[in-house]
Parts: C-alpha cells; sequence; structure tokens
C-alpha cells in the first residue's frame, strides 16, 4: 500500500490499455499483494465484463425506434405550417390593427396570458416526471420573499416574466422543483433550497439534490431541510445513504448530526459510519464515539 | 462512399430524412451501449435511443462543429439517460411473486448488476460519462477526451478516480448487505 502512489499513473495508463507489457508485469504484480490496487484491477476486469455482457439490440428493435423518430419529426414538420400560419395571423393582424387603432394592443396581453397558461400547466403537474416533462423551462430564476406568505419571481420562459404568487401557489413550486433539478447555478439552486424547505410537496426534489447534486452546499443545505422530516423512511434511508457514501466527509458529518439528533436507531447510524474505511471516516468515528457517549 | 458527418449535417439541414436515417444508423449501437450504461435495462436503454436522437434532431442547428459530432450525441445520450434515471423513480414498486423469482446464483448476477448500475449513477457526471464511454461505449482514451472535453492526460485522470470513487461505493454496499 506504501508505494500505491507510484502505481497511479500507471493504473490510469493501464485503465487506458496505454501500459507497455513491462509495465502491466510491474503493475500485477504489486497489485497481487496490495489489496487496494488489486481491488481497483478487479473492478476494472467486471466493468470490462460487463460492458462485454450488454445485451446486443436487434436490428429490428433500432429500426423500429427509428421509424418512431422519423414519423416524430415529420408530424412535427406538419404542424409547423399551421404554427407559421398562427404565428404570422398573431403578429401581424395586431400589426395590421395596430396601424389604425394605435400602438397599444400588441404589448398588451402576452405576459398575463402566458403566465396563465403556465399557471394551468403548474397546476396540472403532479409529480417529479410532469415536471422534467413540460413544455416550458425555467431559466435565469431569481426569488425574493416579499411581506405574508408571497414571492416575487423572475425568469425567462420563451419571454422575461415577472411575477408575485404565493409561496404555495404550484407555478412557485414548479419553478422551485425545476431549479433543483435542471442544471441550474449554484447560486440559484441554493436559493430555490431555501424556499423549498417551506414546502413539504418539494421533498422529492430535495432528495433528488441530495443525492445528486454536485455541489456539497447545495447537499449540505438540503440535509438542513430534510431534517425536519426524518419521521419518512424515505427521508431517513437517503440520509443513512449519505452518511455513508456521500463523497464529502463535511456533508457525512451533517447527516450524522442530524440523524443522531433526531434518535434514529444507533445501530443504523454505526453501520453506516463502519461501512467505509478510508480518508475522512476517522472524524466521523470520532463523532460518533462522542455522541454515543451523551446520556 | 459512406458520407461523412458534414455532408450528413448539411443535408439534414436542407430537410433530408435520409440523411438523418443515415446519421441514427451511423451512431445507434452507441448510444444505446451508453445508455444502457446508465439505466442497465435493455428496454429503456432502447427508449433513450429514440429521445436521444429526437433530441439531435431538434438541436442539430445548433451543433457549432467545435468538437466532433459523435461526441456532441454522447453528451444528449447521456444527459437524455440521466433524464430517463430521474423519471424512473416515480415508477411503481412491482409485488413480487416469489414462484417466479429467479435461482439463487442469478439473483446474486442480479443483484451485483443493479449494485453497479447503481453506484455508476451516484457518480458525478464526469466520472460516470467517462466510465460509461470506455466499459459500455468501448471508447478510446481519445474519445472519451473529446466527450468530457478535456485533455487525454485528464480523462485518464478521470477515468481512474471515476474507478476509485466506485469501488469505494460497491464495497460500501456489498458490506451492507452483509
Amino acid at each position: 500500500m506504501s508505494d500505491c502512489a507510484r502505481f497511479e499513473s500507471m493504473i490510469e495508463r493501464y485503465l487506458a490499455s496505454d501500459l507497455d507489457p513491462k509495465g502491466v508485469s510491474e503493475l500485477l504484480a504489486h497489485a497481487a499483494d496490495c489489496e487496494t490496487c488489486g481491488g481497483l484491477l478487479a473492478l476494472h476486469g467486471d466493468l470490462a465484463e460487463a460492458g462485454r455482457s450488454v445485451p446486443e439490440p436487434d436490428d429490428a428493435d433500432l429500426d423500429r425506434r427509428q421509424e418512431r423518430v422519423l414519423r416524430a419529426i415529420g408530424l412535427r414538420r406538419a404542424r409547423r405550417p399551421l404554427r407559421y400560419a398562427a404565428l404570422a395571423a398573431g403578429v401581424m393582424l395586431p400589426l395590421a390593427l395596430g396601424v389604425v387603432l394605435g400602438r397599444a394592443l400588441p404589448r398588451s396581453g402576452s405576459g398575463p396570458r402566458l403566465l396563465e397558461a403556465l399557471h394551468a400547466e403548474a397546476a396540472s403537474n403532479q409529480g417529479l416526471t410532469d415536471v422534467e416533462d413540460s413544455p416550458f423551462t425555467y431559466s435565469n430564476v431569481s426569488y425574493s420573499r416579499l411581506e405574508g406568505d408571497r414571492v416575487a419571481l423572475d425568469f425567462d420562459v420563451t419571454t422575461h416574466l415577472t411575477a408575485v404568487e404565493s409561496e404555495r401557489s404550484p407555478l412557485v413550486r414548479e419553478v422551485l422543483a425545476q431549479s433543483l433539478l435542471n442544471p441550474a447555478s449554484v447560486g440559484e439552486r441554493l436559493k430555490a433550497m431555501s424556499f423549498a424547505a417551506a414546502d413539504p410537496k418539494l421533498e422529492k426534489a430535495v432528495l433528488f439534490a441530495l443525492r445528486n447534486d454536485e455541489s456539497v452546499a447545495v447537499r449540505l443545505s438540503a440535509l438542513t431541510v430534510l431534517v425536519g422530516r426524518l419521521d419518512d423512511e424515505e427521508v431517513r434511508g437517503a440520509m443513512i445513504a449519505a452518511l455513508r457514501s456521500d463523497p464529502s466527509v463535511q456533508v457525512r458529518l451533517a447527516a450524522l448530526e442530524s440523524l443522531a439528533s433526531h434518535r434514529v436507531d444507533p445501530r443504523r447510524i454505526r453501520d453506516a459510519v463502519h461501512d467505509r474505511p478510508e480518508a475522512g471516516n476517522e472524524a466521523l468515528m470520532v463523532r460518533l464515539a462522542e455522541l454515543e457517549r451523551k446520556p | 462512399m459512406e458520407p461523412t458527418d458534414d455532408e450528413l449535417i448539411a443535408e439534414i439541414g436542407s430537410g433530408s430524412d435520409l440523411a438523418f436515417d443515415r446519421l441514427m444508423r451511423r451512431y445507434r449501437r452507441l448510444v444505446y451501449r451508453v445508455a444502457y450504461g446508465y439505466t442497465g435495462d435493455a428496454d429503456s436503454a432502447l427508449d433513450v435511443v429514440q429521445e436521444t436522437f429526437l433530441k439531435v434532431h431538434t438541436r442539430l442547428g445548433s451543433f457549432r462543429g467545435e468538437g466532433t459530432l459523435k461526441s456532441w450525441i454522447v453528451r444528449i445520450a447521456a444527459n437524455e439517460a440521466m433524464n430517463w434515471k430521474r423519471a424512473s423513480w416515480r415508477l411503481p414498486t412491482t409485488v413480487l411473486d416469489e414462484s417466479t423469482l429467479p435461482r439463487p446464483e442469478i439473483e446474486t448476477d442480479a443483484i451485483a448488476g443493479r449494485t453497479l448500475t447503481r453506484s455508476i449513477a451516484a457518480l458525478g457526471p464526469k466520472h460516470r460519462l467517462a466510465i460509461v464511454l470506455r466499459y459500455y461505449g468501448e471508447r478510446s482514451t481519445r474519445e472519451i477526451a473529446d466527450a468530457l472535453d478535456c485533455s487525454e492526460g485528464t480523462a485518464r485522470n478521470v477515468l481512474f478516480r471515476g474507478l476509485t470513487k466506485l469501488r469505494t461505493m460497491m464495497t460500501a454496499s456489498q458490506e451492507s448487505l452483509r
């Protein structure tokens, strides 16, 4: 194990099938006596085997999928002239009328109508899948809390919109969920997380962030939101998983504190901490021992 | 002679479905293998193939040729496969009939396969893509570097780090089953 660092670049080249035969022999000799490097090479072998065992799809299945794609493209193309006609009517008619009636008509109406459509879509979306399939994608989102339970939303969706909504509005939940699921900026995700805290219905999106978000700050924030919902087994399971395998020791420590403070089964906590014998575990062991000594 | 990717893109741009059919035929197995690496399931991988090519057709106009078309398609496939994984959370749980359960040795393989797929899905996007392309897509380091938009040296390192993380997760998950 002591000279593993020396073998790191050799393993890198070995994985890339780019190591000369002499290097391969040297590496294999080392791996035979080293659990860490041996384990890596074994996993490399398992993955290569998994890749070789991928069931090859039938050409007929792939052909069917291609036909569906081409059919969908054809349908889209067929709808396009209609859309252009509608667009032309929508743009040219108000413009023509505007010449006669003045300039106000084309400017009014599109924002509220779009907002109505967004409200309708948000209200009909029941779960995360619906949110993902939504025809509207929100970007450049900013939120600010107003008096009462109101939220000022500012976002782009085909056009730039600003709206003041109740915190419990389906539209607010929709935009928050999208911020957590889609690749928004870290700042936007953190802000969305702070609003999600007030809404138990956004729990799935927060769980998604805890499991998948790349940012430690967002995952820590997700832990904070979920602490109040530890009675739910799914939340407890996700937090145990974070304690066991989050790449950040900071997140694992935070998960440990949350689970211990909510008196989750100490055996589950202990097992999760002991599951991962690697760097950073010492801090968890020490903290766990401290928590276990507490009355 | 087979048309190049650039020639196909130009033809698709002028509305040729035949050219798009050819392009799909060229990359569909690669997309399928990438999708399988993410989903661990043949039917789901075929769904991802379909969704990927729909996206490719929609977005082809925005492809600027900064990388290769192949790596651009691979990135779309990876995103689609991840979306599929997210959506699959919501699938209802099936109640198992014990009499239909597979024999123990097959079950062990299936569990190992699921653990591997889950652990790969839990990696960060870069590591996940590198692992999937290397082992499921059977791509070279050069092609992985193209897809990750980095140098070959960095791609090698990403692959190594990804494998190290994967091993940590697999070990943790195997020990939790004991």
